[in-house]
């Protein structure tokens, strides 16, 4: 017997390419779904990665970040933020963009 | 007191005087006349009490006896009551009383008659009379009577009013009401041709009536229509038609909040509520019983908010938008302590509708979340707006992926979920085909740089179709993506064991053996010495219809299917339900199982399943209704 | 990127901030409370989300014999911003004293990092009372701070309106 495939409809999932137990330590809610402000999941509630490897919600981080008493400094590790570029970038680029700013002022 | 004989003697001493005998004769005739006429000796008796004036304390024990012998009796009509009088009355024609003392007795026993004999003492005008009732009363009466007749015969006429006919005769009035009371929870089912004489209600009920109103409507809705034998539509039916005509009685929804308790509460243990509510209002067909409740969801955007204002009496149907209370669906919802319950049965049938639509039309799907939300509350659906999101985002990534890369072909798509927002997905995991694997691979590539940070993974839904090239024939499916890919295996290829299948796909083997046995119920493989052959050969084999594109199952693997999935959940409804119709049972699986797309069952299909277990003993047919096998 | 961007960007993130709502994770939060039963830490909800209590108990401490009570004050910004935790008294519930710790002073403010600048929003209640706990088990002098007369005298209702200065890391 030959089998073709001629068309093929599939259903998939997807999820932030991170541990699938790991919830953001600030909002204590999973990545996969949203910070406690955000409702849909996904490139608008995107994730950031800090040099010290630290994840959280963009959301959640940078208000942490604007805080003065963070000085900057990432809530697990307490050493100084910086969020990653490149391949390791969780979703879009205005992200990184808006993270640096505050490295510049810091 | 009684006067004895040394008393009498000392006062009057005369000769005339009664002995003891006639005193005792005169009272033992009086107690016990028994109807019949003295003796002589006791008239001489009783001439000679009377004339010494000791005969009326013994008229008065007479009364007392009477007293309680009346009180005794029950009448059963004005004939009775006759009697009764002329039988105390006798011993008057062998006594002359004086007149005062005639006239206390006789009202004495005529308003004990008239105290037991009630309304038919009525009934004669000239014995009304003589038990003392004014006779222009009795006229009254007798017209009224005739009303009362007359008012008989609306019975069951309930689309049209009688209120300008007994606008002016107040009894009348509280008749029709008493006639519509008995009919109330007819007149109900049958709004809104019952409209007129839910109006009439309003205009006469008398206060007095209210609390018979509801009290006649419950228990009948207890006795007729709250009980395992009723249809949980046509439940939910005559709760709407509560609604409705409730608030034409009653237009602030007081006599409504007491009549539709009872239905409240029976329809939230009832289980199929929520899912009959829910599939009426995403699949708004004619054919639905419920399929107001899709009108009803249609009709809100038109109400003004501000438009709200109480009416005491309203016009019937305009009035119908002015209340909190008449708003039907909102008054299922409340029926259930949180609204939980429907989110959920609403994100399943979402999730089935939206993963059905190949072309991604999901606008309707979109239109109709925005009508519920305004039901149910913004709040409350944000599962939903993710779901339809995220189809919409399929959309674009799948069209995304194509354009950046060509070669990926156009015959095969996916839509991405975020699975933590859809109901129920399936967590199996096996590998997709290895003829699909390049191109996977291709749009994966092309999702991580269109969706930067996230990754894909499969799931066990969606839908492939797959040609088989046999030896004398071409078939084609349209099947599960792990029936599409374990038939894959099968490619050049026969004789393989579940163990080789499920190991070579990392499927499980629950899942493999059900997708293998799928395409031996479709004849393409058979299973032999632990092995499952491919049959090249079609022709000795019933015939799978290969001149659709899409091959329709055989009844034979649907038959299957029923009897081994969903024979539990058909003996746990029976269990609780005792006796349903094929058309129920099967609406029940319909919705119990419309998560699961493979429910293709037609009501036909389900009625033989049903008629294949009554001839297998498991269950008993009676009167179209099946019920479990010694079901107690 | 350009600057229009970065401002809207900016913009999104500010009105959103407005309504960030603390009540999902503080709910989180007193689930675990409740179910996971700390030796000593006894935990009790208000209706009020944004206040609860404390009661601690120290184990093999000759200096604190009693049980304790802390009052815990959870701000609109949490988890941002640290709660504030003051040591309390209840005669109702028969908890009586303040325990006396180098940096516990006799009003109940607490002088530790913890709930100043050394406060993240990884911290949670549960972290801060097991570390309120250990700051007392751990202790072993009994004596209120130095300043505690003269801080007690003018100190505001609110220690977070106190600037302390911590020095001492080994307490």
């Amino acid at each position: 017997m030959l089998v073709d495939i001629l068309e093929w409809n599939g259903v998939a999932t997807w999820s932030w390419d991170v541990p699938s137990e790991e919830v953001c330590g600030i909002c204590r809610v999973s990545f996969d779904a949203t910070c406690s402000n955000c409702k849909i999941p996904g490139d608008q509630c995107p994730l950031v990665v800090g040099e010290c490897t630290h994840r959280f919600h963009m959301h959640c981080i940078v208000k942490w970040l604007e805080i003065e008493t963070s000085k900057n400094l990432c809530p697990m590790c307490r050493r100084s933020f910086k969020a990653v570029h490149g391949e390791k970038q969780l979703g879009g680029s205005q992200v990184l963009s808006y993270i640096e700013s505050f490295n510049f002022e810091g | 007191m009684l006067l004895n004989k040394s008393h009498f003697q000392k006062v009057f001493p005369l000769p005339e005087i009664p002995t003891d005998n006639d005193t005792d004769l005169a009272s033992n005739w009086l107690l016990n006349h028994e109807h019949k006429e003295p003796t002589t000796r006791v008239k001489t008796a009783l001439k000679n009490v009377l004339a010494s004036g000791a005969l009326w304390p013994i008229i008065l024990q007479y009364i007392e006896q009477m007293r309680s012998q009346i009180l005794a009796l029950d009448f059963e009509n004005v004939r009775q009551v006759e009697r009764t009088r002329r039988f105390f009355m006798f011993p008057l024609h062998f006594i002359t009383l004086e007149d005062y003392e005639a006239n206390q007795f006789l009202r004495a026993l005529d308003s004990l008659l008239r105290f037991k004999s009630g309304k038919f003492a009525l009934d004669d005008k000239f014995f009304s009379e003589s038990i003392g009732l004014d006779t222009t009363e009795y006229d009254n009466l007798q017209t009224e009577k005739s009303l009362v007749e007359q008012i008989k015969q609306h019975a069951g006429i309930w689309n049209v009013s009688f209120a300008e006919k007994y606008e002016e005769i107040d009894l009348s009035q509280k008749e029709l009401v008493s006639l519509r009371i008995n009919e109330i929870l007819d007149i109900v089912k049958s709004y809104p041709e019952s409209i007129p004489a839910l109006n009439d209600i309003r205009q006469f009920l008398d206060p007095s009536q209210r609390l018979q109103l509801v009290n006649e409507f419950t228990k009948n809705c207890n006795r007729y229509l709250l009980h395992a034998g009723s249809n949980t539509d046509d439940i939910i039916l005559c709760y709407i038609s509560t609604i409705r005509s409730f608030l034409i009685v009653d237009p602030r929804g007081v006599l409504l909040d007491n009549a539709s308790r009872p239905i409240r509460r029976y329809l939230k243990d009832r289980s199929d509520t929520i899912p009959l509510i829910v599939d009426a209002l995403m699949n708004p067909r004619k054919e639905n019983k419920l399929s107001v409740l899709a009108d009803e969801l249609k009709m809100v955007t038109q109400i003004p908010v501000n438009d709200l204002h109480l009416r005491w009496y309203p016009d019937p149907i305009d009035a119908l938008p002015d209340f909190k209370k008449q708003d039907i669906i909102e008054s299922l919802i409340s029926i259930f302590d949180t609204k939980e319950v429907f989110v959920t049965e609403f994100s399943h049938v979402f999730a089935d509708e939206l993963l059905s639509l190949k072309s991604f039309q999901f606008y309707e799907t979109s239109r109709k979340l925005d009508l519920l939300k305004s039901k149910f509350g913004e709040g409350e659906f944000n599962n939903l707006d993710v779901m339809i999101r995220d189809i919409l985002d399929s959309k674009l990534t799948d069209h995304k992926a194509h354009t950046l890369d060509r070669s990926i072909s156009r015959d095969v798509q996916f839509t991405i979920l975020s699975y933590m927002y859809w109901p129920d997905l399936p967590e199996d995991e096996f590998q997709v085909p290895e003829s699909i694997k390049p191109t996977l691979k291709q749009f994966e590539d092309q999702f991580r740089i269109i969706r930067p940070g996230r990754k894909m993974k499969q799931t066990k839904l969606g839908s492939a179709t797959v040609q088989l090239q046999l030896d004398n024939k071409t078939l084609k499916f349209e099947v599960s993506p792990p029936e599409a890919a374990i038939i894959s295996l099968f490619h050049n290829s026969s004789g393989l064991s579940l163990d080789h299948v499920s190991s070579s796909l990392k499927m499980g083997t629950e899942l493999a053996e059900k997708s293998l046995s799928y395409w031996v119920d479709q004849s393409v493989l058979k299973f032999e010495d632990g092995l499952y052959h491919v049959l090249e050969n079609q022709k000795d084999y019933p015939p799978a219809n290969n001149h659709n594109k899409v091959i329709p199952e055989t009844k034979a693997s649907k038959s299957t299917e029923i009897n081994t999935n969903y024979w539990p959940f058909v003996k746990g409804m029976l269990e609780n339900l005792e006796a349903l119709s094929a058309e129920r049972i099967y609406s029940f699986l319909k919705l119990s199982f419309s998560t699961e797309k493979t429910f293709g069952q037609s009501p036909t299909d389900v009625r033989d399943q049903l008629n294949t277990w009554v001839t297998e003993d498991r269950l008993d047919l009676e009167d179209g209704q099946y019920k479990l096998k010694n079901f107690k | 990127m350009t600057t229009s961007i970065l401002t809207s960007t900016l913009q999104t993130i500010k009105t959103n901030w407005q309504t960030m709502s603390v009540r999902q994770r503080l709910l989180k939060e007193y689930r675990t409370l409740e179910h996971n039963n700390l030796d000593g830490i006894n935990p009790i909800l208000t209706e009020n989300l944004h206040l609860l209590y404390a009661d601690i108990k120290i184990f093999d401490n000759e200096l604190y014999q009693d049980t304790y009570r802390v009052k815990i004050m959870i701000p609109e910004q949490y988890p941002y911003v640290s709660p504030v935790v003051i040591f309390m008294k209840s005669t109702e519930d028969n908890i009586n004293t303040i325990p006396i710790h180098p940096h516990i002073y006799s009003n109940g403010h607490i002088c530790l990092d913890l709930l100043g600048p050394a406060w993240t929003p990884i911290q949670t209640i549960n972290s801060l009372l097991i570390s309120l706990q250990s700051i007392l088990a751990s202790n072993s002098r009994n004596e209120r701070p130095s300043d505690d007369e003269k801080y007690v005298a003018k100190a505001p209702k609110n220690p977070s309106k106190t600037r302390f200065v911590y020095h001492d890391e080994t307490i």
